[in-house]
């Protein structure tokens, strides 16, 4: 049984609904094709059709001195000249020429009556809303006005039914006003053809990303505001650009889905920052949707062809987790909300289109991923501190150029590249590190020995042919070089413009690299008894690191002696297979690497005393 | 649910919506109906023409344009409603005006009325108004005057002159021929008349299928009006009509030319200047 108290809404449902199908079924009787009758034709014998022609509109083809027919017309007559060579031309031609106005020569027969066509009322793309499209329209509308009000009567409750709740909602604002039967102009024409796949879409990802997030409440008045904030502005570009040679079909189809679904994860995962009092998150959020669409649309170096699909997604979705995790970045006082949105993308996208076009082509998916790192940065980072005039928007993009700069640096003159993925989770872990420590990151500025610190990693990752060192090991090594440089500053990095592989934290990351190079190298057959990769290199790597960095000068003296002391050892336990291992190795690295760095005296811990110091007990 | 459909209220509830429905949508069917009769009295005409198909139904091709004289003015009519919207009354107007045109209404001034009220709701919907019938407004006179000449004189001055070796009309068709040129100048005055002073170009450059109508329908008048020149000027004793009505002739038929060669989306260019030099050639 309908209750009682739903009646008055269903009869107001019912009659706005019906006063739209009324209109629209007058439209549709109005607009539908007719028959409309030809007027009859005049006579089809070719030779009065060829007199009518050569007396009339082709009269200068028969007359002299220019015609070409001339010789063929006699001008007393005004006829083709009695002879059949001259009527056969004259005929011959007089086929063309009606041909030529697309009509066909029927001899002798006429048509009183004439023919008909089927004619519609208006032209292609033009003319009001279709009725049907009017009356789909109106009974979504009123549906979701009456769910809106009664969800009781469907037993909607889900974020599915409130997403397509919300998007009906939204109709109206994306497409022309159905109401009216008034004739759309040609614009407006391509805006709901373009729109009308804009809602499918957006239906379809919305209702599969709320499947997904079915364990969080989602409120109906998110969800509108996320809706109109994702397609709206892929609808206003289009609207605006749609002269333009740009596809941006092939961007609806390609980004809607995915972006209404990086959104609705997104507010679903940060609902209280989509609570919050301070700011309009969603003003940020349409901003930086709109910017997005703005620079993937660029005229040179558009986003998508700089990082394709995935990577702008990653992008969007990065730019919007900023957004709903940091929302004191966007806490009125420094600048409007959606400036911020904007120029943090805008900032990011030129970064990447201003970096060196060579390696762009040649690191296309790093590039990508290392444009996300630092967006993600400003994310996850919420040590980093701005003050209110920092251009903190700016950030991404410097971050990124520095380390662009850094890894085209460090990989100079190297024959093996490293790996992709190496330098990813290396620079991750860089960017986390390097934001906890406000000298190196603060603001809109990035220290001078950023840039050194990556080239320093990438180098030393490009001459670790072998890969001696896996992801698991790097992240630990940047992280403690990071760490070390952040409270040690000008030690083992200076902080100025000198070359970055001439530094002392480079220098002691390539030396002790060489070194166990040589050892692996030396051990062609018997690679069972090398020990120094993984954990064990690693260690070395930090251990020698962090006892440089307190005493700087002494180890930029004596770094001989501690590559001295990394080859000596692995000779001994190389030779001394069955009694040293690894932990061996790492505990008389620990005992000498003070004394090699401190006084560089190599006597200490030559190949004879480690050897006699193993002879006499004196295990470590 | 069932219990729902069952209840007394549930049941007024739907007979007032029915109703509603039923009563509102009157004049969408009123045009829709008086549509469907048109269609089909028209094709009944035509089979009555071309066959013997169907014939049994009508005893004469005169009681189908009675009938069809009769949609007119139900159409005409209906457009008087005050309770339409503007497009719908155009719609029914020209639905008047062309069952008018095939049910042979010789009622002139009728026709007249039913254009200049269709014109002038136009007038008052445009740039917005629907693109079809208003168009129709504007070709249509033209096309009712074409096909008010009688066939049957064409192919008798066409055969008169073919059976004189395509020389001369012989003088005994002086009257005739006369008639048939000076109707056929009255269809192209209209026309340039129309093209040169109404919204029709604009109506053109939106509609592919509307222009190639009226590309069709002003091949089939210059057809005519070339034939109707050629047998005035080709007469015993030489010609019947003056230079003027030759140069406006042979400028029509020219200008028939040009609006074959113009797309859509490019009128009027100098379609409409071309049209007047032709009206200002025939009064000169």
């Amino acid at each position: 049984m309908i209750p009682v108290s739903v009646v008055p809404s269903a009869i107001t449902a019912v009659l706005k609904f019906g006063r739209v199908a009324v209109d629209a079924y007058e439209q549709h009787a109005r607009d539908q094709n007719i028959l409309i009758p030809h007027s009859p034709g005049g006579s089809k014998k070719l030779e009065m059709q060829a007199l009518r022609i050569f007396t009339g509109t082709h009269e200068d083809e028969v007359t002299p001195p220019g015609g070409l027919l001339a010789p063929h017309w006699d001008f007393n007559k005004n006829r083709w000249k009695d002879n059949s060579e001259s009527r056969a031309a004259i005929l011959a031609r007089a086929e063309e020429v009606l041909s030529e106005q697309g009509e066909k020569f029927l001899d002798p027969g006429r048509s009183e009556v004439g023919d008909y066509i089927a004619l519609k009322q208006w032209g292609e793309n033009e003319g009001p809303l279709p009725p049907m499209a009017r009356v789909g329209l109106a009974m979504v509308d009123v549906l979701s006005a009456f769910v809106a009000a009664h969800p009781e009567t469907v037993g909607l409750g889900q974020n599915s039914a409130r997403f397509a709740t919300a998007l009906a909602r939204n109709i109206s604002s994306l497409l022309p006003e159905y109401e009216k039967a008034e004739p759309l102009s040609a614009e407006e024409w391509a805006r709901v053809d373009f729109t009308d796949q804009v809602i499918l879409i957006a239906l379809r990802a919305g209702l599969n990303a709320s499947r997904e997030t079915v364990d969080v409440y989602i409120k109906e008045e998110h969800l509108q505001q996320l809706v109109l904030d994702v397609t709206k502005p892929l609808v206003d570009t289009f609207s605006s650009d749609m002269f333009s040679d740009y596809d941006w079909r092939k961007v609806r189809d390609g980004l809607l889905d995915p972006m209404i679904q990086a959104a609705v994860s997104t507010i679903a995962a940060h609902q209280m920052a989509f609570l919050g009092q301070d700011f309009d998150p969603n003003q940020a959020v349409g901003a930086v949707t709109q910017t997005l669409f703005k620079e993937i649309s660029a005229a040179e170096n558009g986003l998508l062809s700089m990082m394709g699909e995935k990577g702008a997604i990653r992008l969007y979705r990065a730019g919007l987790n900023l957004v709903s995790q940091r929302p004191d970045l966007f806490i009125e006082g420094t600048a409007n909300a959606d400036k911020l949105g904007q120029a943090l993308i805008h900032s990011a996208a030129n970064a990447l289109r201003s970096s060196d076009p060579v390696w762009r082509a040649d690191f296309k998916d790093l590039g990508r991923e290392l444009l996300i790192l630092s967006v993600e940065t400003i994310d996850v980072n919420k040590a980093l501190i701005f003050s209110p005039d920092d251009p903190w928007e700016e950030l991404a993009g410097k971050l990124f150029s520095e380390i662009v700069k850094g890894i085209q640096q460090g990989i100079k003159g190297s024959l093996e590249r490293p790996p992709h993925h190496l330098l990813v989770v290396a620079m991750r872990t860089f960017l986390e590190q390097a934001a906890l420590w406000p000298e190196m990151i603060t603001g809109s500025k990035v220290r001078g020995d950023v840039q050194k610190i990556v080239a320093a990693m990438a180098a030393a990752m490009a001459k670790d042919e072998k890969f001696l060192l896996t992801t698991d090991d790097w992240p630990d090594i940047v992280a403690i070089t990071v760490y070390e440089a952040s409270r040690n500053p000008g030690r083992l990095f200076k902080i100025d413009t000198s070359d970055p592989l001439d530094e002392l934290g480079a220098k002691i990351l390539s030396g002790i690299l060489a070194a166990a190079y040589d050892a692996y190298k030396v051990l062609d057959e018997d690679k069972h008894k090398f020990l120094l990769f993984g954990e064990t290199l690693k260690n070395a790597i930090i251990t020698a690191l962090q006892h440089s960095a307190g005493n700087a000068k002494a180890a930029l003296t004596n770094l001989a002696a501690l590559e001295t002391l990394v080859k000596n050892l692995n000779q001994v336990v190389a030779e001394r297979p069955d009694e040293l291992g690894a932990a061996e190795w790492q505990a008389f690295f620990r005992r000498f690497v003070t004394v090699a760095i401190d006084t560089g005296n190599v006597d200490s811990f030559s190949v004879d005393q480690l050897n006699r110091i193993i002879n006499e007990g004196l295990r470590p | 649910m069932l219990d729902t459909i069952k209840s007394c209220r549930y049941r007024l509830f739907v007979l007032v919506i029915v109703s509603f429905v039923f009563f509102a949508c009157g004049a969408g069917q009123r045009l829709a109906g008086l549509q469907a009769d048109f269609e089909r009295l028209y094709i009944a005409k035509l089979e009555f023409k071309d066959s013997l198909k169907n014939r049994e139904a009508w005893s004469s091709i005169e009681d189908i344009e009675t009938a069809l004289q009769g949609v007119s003015l139900e159409a005409r009519e209906a457009a008087a409603s005050k309770d339409l919207q503007t497009p719908t009354k155009i719609a029914l107007l020209r639905l008047a005006m062309i069952a008018a045109w095939q049910g042979k209404e010789d009622n002139e001034k009728y026709v007249a009325g039913i254009v200049e009220r269709g014109r002038e709701l136009c007038v008052t919907l445009a740039p917005t108004a629907p693109t079809r019938d208003c168009a129709l407004l504007l070709i249509m006179p033209s096309a009712m005057a074409s096909s008010n000449i009688p066939a049957s004189l064409a192919v008798e001055l066409e055969e008169s002159f073919s059976d004189n070796n395509f020389n001369h009309l012989p003088l005994k068709y002086k009257p005739k021929a006369k008639f048939y040129f000076n109707s056929m100048r009255a269809v192209f005055e209209t026309v340039l008349d129309t093209f040169a002073n109404s919204q029709l170009p604009s109506y053109l450059n939106r509609h592919e299928r509307l222009l190639n109508y009226y590309k069709k329908e002003l091949t089939h008048y210059s057809e005519r009006m070339g034939d109707a020149r050629l047998y005035a000027s080709e007469m015993e004793g030489g010609t019947i009509i003056s230079q003027n009505e030759i140069e406006f002739a042979k400028c029509s038929e020219g200008w028939v030319g040009q609006v074959l060669n113009t797309k859509k989306g490019e009128f009027p260019g100098i379609l409409d200047k071309s049209a007047k030099e032709c009206l200002r050639k025939l009064n000169k």
